[in-house]
């Protein structure tokens, strides 16, 4: 703020004089608003306007795509290849090329697209502010490195690698190579933590800056950084690999502008941008006009249980969409669950690009026409003093939204660019792990289980079980065997399909497996989950369809598993169902917790147990083809409840025959039931809506269609509900969940002591 | 090419028996073409009568005669009026391309034998399609009749995984026929594309006329015995033929048929 | 000398016949009802050639090798027995869900791609054939759960009630440990001896993959004991089929590993592609013979582009956990890069960019392109070629298709031509080239990321559509030099009549060569050789089981290799060394690593500082033996140019108008003859096209030269 008197107009020469004071008291320059507000495409460079006004050989663009693409997908299977984070292992990393601008040109066939689709962000924020300040500069052989979310990412445990492509002294094009490194030195092991209270707690916190300087890797600051994480073989490992995925690129593309000259190359990129825009504009106008609204909620801050909204409206009119994100949740200034706008957008993109039309080339320009209206302020366009380390919530939220939307949208197009698919598992249900090895590593990261997503149901097909993330195709998942190689613990059970757990529908969910792990061998280690979804699930069927059910994590604490399983073979008889129920290691504490574990010690033998959701259904399940049902109860997957309770099959536990007059009077008397309890839509609106929340309920965004946002604020005497457009709104912050349990406790001994009379002196 | 001869019989015998089974068989109930475990019944029952070498199952009955189930298709197949519009529509409906390949794996499954695939000529098929579309035509040109034979080469060609043994294409005059002028007449060397594909997936083809049936050069020798001989008429068989081809008439006695029958051996 | 090599292709079947210092190349259709008619007329054919008659030849050779698809096929069209699968308690689901790529291995980039169309293959082993026992090991082989034979035996029993008609067991951590894997077999053994119920074929894990990861291996297993039954009985067929006729010394068949060996030490899964990997194989041998240095193999089809990489010195390159079909198996295999793109390649239209999309979708055999007139729609690349005036279409494969230009014309007219505003042959023009162009990106990136540069190298075209586009491919990718090899008709089989026997046997294992925590070197020198021994020792058992003397058996060790936890696992051959002595030796081990995976990455991307670590052991143990010679590549002499037998108008790439072409037949193709380009070759088996600025040199053996000016 400058404290300027604004009522009196400056002289020219006075407003010089402030802008460069100004200038020189910058503290530091933070993300650019700007910069980071702004999705679309930049306009046309003067020289792109030149070469383009020239006009372009299709043919020969073609060419040129052909062979960028050639060379980004050597970039990536290098990185793939050669790096060091299991992420690079799976898949999650992502290479690409960008006009000078900025703007994704072209991305590498495979890897994640929310990656480079807001890598945009950093590199027009070097381009406006490193390019030409003296003491950095923008050189032929440097590289540029960057993790941190306010400017341009999905969240800080990923990195990029930037490099410029230079031609007589200007900036023609960017090359970049983005990994999911894990570990970057964060309250927690891993790099997400879900503990994060500020957001110093997220780790490395690298605003662009310039690593490789005219060829060379600073040692300084490389120190530094490895310096500042938990793995520095992984942080150099990965570093180098980048540098010399995007080198290797660089050569090939360098290649191709010698031979087709710069003024050719850059409008291949700018054309290859430009035609995307106006197929997806193309593409909206196909939709029907109309507004569509899809809210989706977390219930938790992965510490305490709240609920809180992602609201998400799609407004088409001709070829214009708008995005309204307005109605959203607070953000909350002390817990992880916090987004970036950038984030979110990201995962928009990846909507976009994988689940709405896969067809469509990956460039920037995929969403660059759509509008998006959101309040900075909500935990899904977070300002810049809140934590993000689970950045995930709010934006995996936003891709189900549009996911969900478009299968509503397109249902009646005539022409479809991909299948309609009930909601796909957006919760990252794994293990992050992290301590010391039996090869005496310190470490830190995650099972790669995480990438078994089960996928939602089509219209005419159950939905994959534990398939693939919805961020990233071909993204692979880890033998158990390799893991166990390299860190103590044991997946007691890798891959188990846990019953019941599918969306039902006419056609099913995709179901979800269960995993049981357990140290050994180890002086120290400890495991940590992420995920919501413990007692709400977020995701929704289709058209009838269920969704997925809501899991929580199991734990069996105070016991070494181990031992018993090795003196008596029946005790390996694990299943999160078996061991909960039934108790079998009479020695061990059984706990159970929504799937928020802040970094947990594992002694040798505990078990940690946590299965995966679901995706969602499609259609009535009183439809389902009642053989498909009994053919389900036969594998096991579903139990004899459930066909009867909600698919109403009746069947023969013992031979598996289909009962069918059963099963058509069992289907009958259920319409019968529904018949009954139906009611006319004002009348159900009567009895169901109400004016607010439950009061005991910790509910944060808008409550019905208005935009005042509600909220709970923690005051000096307590929870207080509030109601306020966002701006009004009070910091919202969670007391220590633990303060507030000794704060119980204590009252209680104080009414206790009272009660008996009890007279005790305390020091304080 | 062979035709083989599961029967026994010394020269395969391809018997058209749509006619003749609905009046014994089904008590004059049609033919179920559209519903695949039925007409596997039915074939069955065909082939415990008469025991043909092939099975023989009639596109021309199964696809144009149950359209009037498919409204949709109808009314895409009219949306445009070019020659030669709506038969193209129909082949590339997915719908009605797995039935017609379920039901011949299925027969060829059920029974045992490969199928002999009657589909009508390209010119006949085209017209059909106009009729059943509601957008007849006038006149059929030379170029008219050899884009339908591509349609319908693609539409065999996928097909190709199928017990298919042979195809008979039927260019006989068609009620869809009558008052359209043909500029061309139908010969099997003019649609090199049906005789290609059908080469390519080891199928014999033949072309049913008004005359008799024409197979391509160095293959098969067909004959094509008349009704009249379920009725006792006195009938030559030719003695180089490699094949024949009957249809049984829907008044044929049962008797005499039975009767007949072995003369054909 | 005297040996057959016959490959059985999906179309023909080739044959090369070795007779002495007679070389006989022959081919014919392939019968897949019995292949051992189509391998009888081939055999004719060339019998017929080096005027002999087969009892003659078939009593007198000493070997008769066979490389085929067989298998491959089989598990296309899931010909194959019910499998049964025994796993570990807790990893029930492990088989059907497969690893995160499941869904998309084997399809194309599309395909991949689209997520919401993903779908698992339809699965070899179904749920309801897959049952666990309470067993588990930990990572270094100690039991963690003790099997119970009880537990066992009821499994079993219900696996086979359910119909299981093979049994496949696959344990984790069983590669360090198999006691259990081998009790399961005892008990089965014991519970369903052969006499009772029939043999019930019983598949061990850690006998058909000793490497870690467990899906990985269970699924080599499972396909193992699916393709068994099948390919055993085809090579039964086959090698009764030459006992009639008096051949009585064992088959040999070739293995995608590179070697071969014979029937009864072959599993089913070393034989898939194993056609394709002999021509790598062919070209190795090749360029040591003759001196080529680098060579890139390219075999250009109908619907494949198969690419292979014989560096010089024929160090070759591994796929460890190759895709077969739709799934990722763990054997060493041959690299091989198959690109989806062939003379059936469909060329589309790209509306966003304005543009001619390539493939991936081909027309395949079925319909085939357009001009092979089987109601094919859509225009392909050999449509473009048959416009632009190269191919002949009365003589196109061997004449046993006869082309159609106006269908190729209609075809690229009503796909292509009105959207993009030119005319048919600027088109077809912009197909060919395209293709060219995606093929030589292939062939570069495929050398690159190996480190590799495609100027070092002379390609290898053969295939179908090789000769005709070789040109086109090299002048995209850099390469100055493309060889039609010898006996490029029949090159795999050629190739299969050169290779040994050889054996592979590996072990997963956990050698920290370099510990960047501790900073020290690996030194449980008596560990790592106990490994190393007891490979060699399985290796010397097979060989020594097939007759051989176990003085003739070498070694070779290698080697998996990676810097800290990376991904990438660099196999590194060590040529001289196959045992740890001392500190010494451990040192050179990381040097060859380290030098080889600067060389494929760039020196300043190897990272010893994050540590060093082996984690498998590999043994080739193989025997030398009689090779094919090759005739010197070199011309030399004096050369002129043949007569031409015809003209016609062809149209090139980057001449607007047609150039009046000589057209030539085989007999040009003499040793001292130089055809400059343009020109066209057509002869029986392929047509060579001769681009302006290139020259086109036969030699010796029938190899051909395309030399640029």
């Amino acid at each position: 703020m400058t404290a300027i008197d604004e009522t009196r107009a400056l002289t020219a020469q006075e407003q010089e004089w402030v802008d460069k004071f100004m200038d020189e008291t910058t503290l530091f320059l933070g993300p650019d608003p700007e910069i980071m507000r702004d999705h679309a495409i930049s306009a046309r460079s003067d020289h792109e306007e030149i070469v383009l006004a020239a006009g372009v050989d299709r043919l020969q663009v073609e060419r040129i795509r052909k062979r960028i693409a050639g060379a980004l997908d050597e970039g990536y299977e290098m990185c793939e290849a050669q790096g060091a984070a299991p992420g690079a292992k799976w898949g999650d990393l992502t290479t690409a090329i960008y006009t000078a601008a900025g703007d994704v040109a072209y991305l590498s066939c495979h890897g994640v697209i929310a990656f480079s689709a807001i890598l945009h962000h950093p590199i027009r924020y070097i381009m406006k502010y490193w390019k030409d300040e003296p003491t950095v500069g923008i050189h032929e052989g440097d590289g540029f490195i960057h993790n941190d979310a306010r400017f341009g990412n999905i969240h800080n445990t990923d990195q990029s690698m930037i490099m410029p492509i230079i031609r007589d002294g200007q900036v023609i094009a960017w090359v970049a190579a983005t990994i999911h490194e894990g570990e970057n030195g964060a309250c927690e092991p891993g790099g997400m933590p879900s503990g994060s209270e500020t957001p110093f707690d997220d780790g490395l916190r690298m605003s662009p800056f310039k690593i490789v300087e005219r060829g060379h890797l600073r040692r300084d600051l490389l120190t530094f950084l490895q310096h500042s994480v938990r793995d520095p073989k992984l942080q150099l490992a990965d570093l180098k690999v980048k540098i010399t995925a995007v080198r290797k690129i660089m050569e090939r593309i360098d290649k191709v502008i010698d031979e087709v000259g710069v003024d050719t190359f850059v409008g291949a990129l700018r054309t290859t941008v430009e035609d995307v825009d106006v197929e997806v504009r193309r593409r909206i106008s196909e939709l029907p006009d109309g507004t569509y609204r899809m809210d989706q909620f977390m219930d938790s801050t992965l510490k305490e249980n709240i609920l809180i909204k992602f609201a998400c409206k799609i407004t088409v009119k001709g070829d214009h969409m708008t995005i309204d994100l307005r109605g959203t949740g607070p953000e909350i200034l002390n817990r992880a669950i916090n987004s970036p706008l950038c984030s979110v957008k990201s995962m928009f993109m990846q909507a976009i690009l994988a689940f709405w039309w896969p067809d469509l080339p990956r460039c920037t320009s995929a969403m660059s026409c759509i509008e998006i209206i959101s309040d900075e302020g909500t935990w899904a366009d977070a300002s810049y003093d809140a934590p993000m380390g689970q950045s995930l919530q709010a934006s995996f939220r936003g891709f189900s939204a549009m996911q969900a939307m478009y299968s509503r949208m397109s249902f009646s197009t005539p022409h479809k660019y991909s299948n309609v698919v009930a909601n796909w598992f957006n919760q990252i249900n794994t293990f992050l792990w992290g301590g010391i090895t039996q090869h005496g590593d310190m470490v830190g990261n995650l099972c790669a289980d995480l990438n078994g997503m089960p996928g939602g149901a089509k219209p005419f097909k159950d939905g994959e079980d534990a398939v693939s993330p919805l961020f990233c195709a071909m993204a692979d998942t880890a033998e158990q065997e390799v893991m166990e190689e390299e860190v103590p613990f044991m997946q007691l059970v890798s891959k188990r399909l846990v019953r019941d757990n599918m969306g039902f529908g006419k056609f099913t969910g995709g179901m979800g497996y269960e995993m049981i792990v357990a140290a050994e061998g180890t002086p120290q280690w400890g495991f940590m989950t992420v995920t919501s979804g413990a007692k709400f699930s977020s995701i929704y069927g289709m058209y009838g369809g269920y969704g997925c059910g809501a899991y929580p994590l199991a734990m069996v604490k105070g016991t070494n598993v181990y031992e018993h399983i090795r003196r008596d073979n029946s005790k390996f008889d694990l299943s999160i169902e078996k061991v909960m129920n039934e108790r079998p290691f009479e020695d061990g504490k059984y706990l159970t917790a929504h799937m928020g574990l802040q970094f947990d010690i594992a002694k040798d033998g505990e078990l940690y147990m946590i299965s995966q959701g679901a995706g969602g259904g499609y259609g009535d399940p009183l439809e389902r083809d009642p053989v498909a049902v009994v053919r389900d109860a036969e594998l096991g997957r579903i139990s004899q409840k459930v066909a009867e309770d909600i698919f109403a099959v009746v069947y023969d536990p013992a031979t598996f025959r289909l009962d069918v007059e059963g099963t058509t009077a069992a289907r009958q008397a259920a319409r019968q039931a529904r018949l009954q309890r139906g009611k006319p839509f004002e009348e159900f609106c009567a009895e169901f809506v109400t004016p607010e929340p439950p009061a005991e309920l910790l509910y944060y965004g808008s409550w019905g269609d208005v935009e005042e946002i509600t909220a709970t604020e923690f005051t000096i005497d307590g929870p207080k509900r509030v109601t306020a457009p966002l701006k009004q709104l009070p910091i919202i912050m969670v007391p220590d969940r633990r303060e507030v349990k000794i704060a119980a406790l204590e009252a209680r001994i104080a009414e206790l002591e009272t009660k008996y009379g009890e007279d005790v002196q305390r020091l304080t | 090419m062979t035709i083989s001869s599961p029967s026994g019989r010394s020269v395969p015998l391809v018997i058209d028996h749509g006619d003749y089974g609905r009046a014994v068989l089904l008590q004059g109930q049609p033919v179920p073409w559209r519903e695949v475990p039925a007409l596997a019944g039915y074939l069955r029952q065909v082939q415990a009568l008469l025991d043909p070498d092939v099975a023989y199952v009639d596109v021309e009955a199964m696809m144009l005669g149950g359209l009037a189930a498919r409204p949709e298709l109808c009314a895409a197949m009219a949306e445009r009026t070019r020659t030669g519009y709506a038969l193209r529509t129909l082949l590339a409906d997915e719908t009605e391309l797995d039935l017609v390949r379920v039901t011949v794996t299925t027969v060829g499954d059920v029974l045992r034998r490969r199928v002999a695939l009657a589909v009508p000529s390209p010119v006949r098929f085209l017209a059909s399609a106009h009729e059943v579309a509601g957008t007849a035509r006038a006149e059929v040109s030379e170029d008219n009749a050899d884009s339908a034979s591509l349609y319908l080469a693609e539409w065999l060609g996928r097909l190709g995984g199928c017990p298919i043994e042979m195809v008979l294409l039927d260019a006989r005059a068609s009620a869809a026929l009558a008052g359209v002028e043909v500029e061309v007449e139908e010969r099997l060397e003019t649609y090199t594309a049906l005789t290609n594909v059908a080469a390519h997936l080891g199928w014999s083809i033949g072309l049913r006329t008004s005359t008799g049936i024409e197979f391509p050069p160095d293959s098969e020798i067909g004959q094509v015995v008349p009704d009249g001989f379920w009725d006792g008429e006195a009938t030559t068989l030719d003695s180089a033929a490699t094949v024949r081809l009957t249809h049984i008439p829907a008044d044929a006695h049962p008797e005499s048929v039975l009767e007949r029958l072995p003369a054909l051996g | 000398m005297k040996r057959i090599s016959v490959d059985i292709g999906g179309t023909f079947t080739d044959c090369f016949f070795v007779w002495d210092e007679k070389y006989v190349e022959a081919k014919a259709l392939t019968t897949h009802h019995n292949l051992a008619l189509g391998f009888n007329e081939a055999l004719d054919l060339a019998c017929k050639r080096a005027d002999l008659d087969r009892a003659t030849v078939l009593s007198e050779v000493d070997s008769v090798r066979y490389a085929t698809t067989l298998g491959t096929n089989a598990l296309i069209e899931r010909k194959g027995p019910k499998v049964g699968a025994i796993v570990t308690h807790g990893f029930e689901d492990t088989i059907p869900l497969s690893r995160g790529r499941g869904y998309g291995e084997g399809l194309d980039y599309s395909m991949q791609q689209n997520l919401p169309a993903a779908e698992r293959p339809e699965a070899i082993v179904p749920r309801t054939l897959i049952r666990s026992v309470k067993e588990r090991m930990n990572s270094a082989g100690k039991v963690v759960a003790h099997l119970d034979p009880e537990d066992v035996r009821s499994v079993v029993r219900e696996l086979v009630d359910a119909g299981a008609e093979a049994l496949v067991v696959s344990l984790v951590n069983a590669t360090e440990n198999p006691a259990h894997e081998l009790a399961i077999q005892e008990i089965i053994l014991d519970e369903f001896p052969p006499h009772e119920l029939g043999a019930i074929p019983v598949l061990l894990g850690h006998q058909v993959s000793g490497r870690k990861g467990e899906y990985v291996r269970a699924t080599s297993t499972i396909i193992d004991g699916f393709l068994h039954e099948i390919m055993f009985h085809a090579l039964s067929q086959l090698s009764q089929n030459l006992r009639d006729y008096g051949y009585d010394k064992p088959m040999l068949v070739i293995h995608n590993s590179g070697g071969m060996a014979q029937m009864n030490s072959t599993d089913a899964l070393q034989t898939i592609h194993s056609g394709p990997i002999a021509g790598v194989s062919a070209a190795e041998h090749l360029s040591t013979e003759t001196g080529l240095g680098h060579v890139i193999s390219t075999d250009m089809g109908g619907t494949s582009f198969d690419i292979g990489l014989v560096p010089e010195g024929g160090v070759k390159h591994y796929d460890f956990l190759p895709t077969i079909d739709r799934w990722l198996v763990s054997v060493p295999m041959v690299h091989l890069d198959t690109l989806g793109a062939g003379g059936g390649s469909i060329a589309s239209y790209d509306r966003i960019h304005n543009a001619i999309k390539i493939g991936p979708e081909s027309a395949g055999s079925n319909p085939g392109p357009a001009c092979y007139d089987r109601g094919g729609l859509r225009p392909t690349v050999t449509d473009a070629d048959l416009l632009l005036g190269y191919l002949d279409p009365d003589n196109y494969a061997n004449g046993y298709i006869k082309l159609n230009p106006k269908r190729s014309r209609f075809a690229i007219e009503e796909h292509l031509c009105d959207h993009l505003d030119l005319d048919v042959i600027d088109v077809a023009r912009a197909i060919k080239d395209g293709v060219d162009e995606q093929m030589a990106i292939g062939i570069g990136k495929e050398l690159r990321v190996r480190g590799y540069l495609p100027e070092d190298f002379t390609m290898l075209a053969y295939g179908g559509n090789g000769p005709l586009h070789a040109c086109g491919i090299a002048r995209h990718a850099g390469i100055k030099r493309v060889l039609a090899p010898p006996y490029s008709s029949v090159f795999s089989a050629c190739g299969a009549g050169n290779m040994r026997q050889l054996h592979f046997h590996e072990r997963g294992v956990h050698v920290t060569m370099y510990n960047a925590t501790t900073r020290s070197l690996y030194d449980r020198y008596d560990e790592f050789n106990a490994v190393v021994e007891d490979l060699e020792a399985r290796g010397r058992e097979d060989l020594v089981r097939q007759g051989f003397d176990p003085a003739d058996v070498k070694y070779r060790l290698e080697l998996d290799m990676r810097y800290g936890n990376q991904l990438l696992t660099q196999a590194v051959a060590l040529e001289d060394l196959t045992r740890m002595s001392g500190v010494g030796d451990v040192l050179a081990m990381i040097k060859t690593f380290g030098d080889v995976y600067s060389h494929r990455f760039g020196a300043s991307s190897a990272a010893p500082e994050a540590g060093i670590r082996c984690n498998t052991i590999r043994v080739a143990s193989y025997v030398e033996g009689d090779v094919v010679n090759f005739d010197s590549l070199d011309g030399g002499g004096e050369r002129h140019t043949p007569a031409q037998v015809s003209e016609r108008k062809v149209h090139f790439i980057g001449h607007d108008a047609p150039l009046l072409t000589p057209v030539y037949d085989h007999h040009a193709l003499t040793v001292d003859a130089v055809i400059p380009g343009p020109a066209i070759v057509t002869t029986e088996n392929t047509t060579f096209l001769v681009e302006p600025g290139w020259r086109l040199e036969p030699t010796s053996q029938g190899a051909v030269w395309f030399l640029q000016d």
